[in-house]
């Protein structure tokens, strides 16, 4: 992770990104504990973003380094790595507040736990799910600061069906 | 195993995975690619390993 850490304030600096934000499970651990997931999920914004949504440049930059393509994503260290183009308000807000973490002293972004759970709640799978209550149980974000955020992004129905089905009596 | 010992082996289990979530983020992380690793050695047993306890 030190490795992708280091990819990425590279490419930030190089301008071949705008801004990102480490997202998904390998976020969700900052707060609960360590879960096996296949792959580190990045929201990337993306210089001049009018038209098409091209990562070539990602790619390009990261094969310069030695960081090859694996199916959709590109290896880095241990880790295969999903650029993720910030697809909707709600991503979007996520990347632009997200928190300044680090893994082994290196400076890594990553979304706030908040947003983890109301993207999860957007997105609705079952592990979307667990992961909602895993950020619960762990103290790291509460029913308050969840249903505030749903509601200004959409989700103003999903927060009180979620809370209905897994939280309340 | 009556209902007392089995409440107190799940917080026991509980208390046991609060202890978990407090390690630092790059160690879960590292423990994350561990965990990665054994889950691809399950996918890759034989056939007659993976029926073991089926």
């Amino acid at each position: 992770m030190k490795a992708l850490a280091q990819l990425l304030n590279e490419m930030l600096g190089a301008g071949v990104i705008a801004d990102y934000a480490i997202f998904g499970a390998v976020a969700q651990m900052r707060y609960t504990q360590a879960m096996a997931t296949l792959d580190a999920d990045v929201l990337v914004g993306l210089p001049g973003t009018g038209g098409l949504v091209l990562l070539t440049p990602i790619y390009e930059f990261c094969a310069a380094r030695g960081w090859r393509p694996e199916g959709e994503a590109i290896r880095v260290g241990d880790w295969p790595v999903q650029f993720v183009p910030v697809f909707s308000p709600l991503t979007a807000a996520a990347m632009r507040e997200a928190e300044a973490g680090a893994v082994d002293g290196v400076p890594l972004r990553v979304v706030r736990a908040d947003y983890l759970a109301v993207i999860a709640l957007s997105v609705g799978r079952a592990k979307d799910q667990a992961r909602i209550l895993a950020l619960l149980e762990s103290q790291a974000v509460t029913p308050d600061q969840i249903a505030a955020l749903a509601a200004r992004h959409g989700l103003q129905d999903a927060w009180p069906r979620f809370r209905r089905r897994f939280l309340d009596g | 195993m009556d209902e007392a010992a089995v409440r107190e082996m799940l917080e026991r289990q509980a208390e046991w995975q609060r202890r978990r979530c407090q390690l630092s983020w790059a160690d879960k992380l590292r423990q994350c690619v561990a965990m990665r690793a054994s889950l691809r050695g399950f996918a890759k047993a034989p056939p007659a390993a993976k029926r073991q306890g089926g």
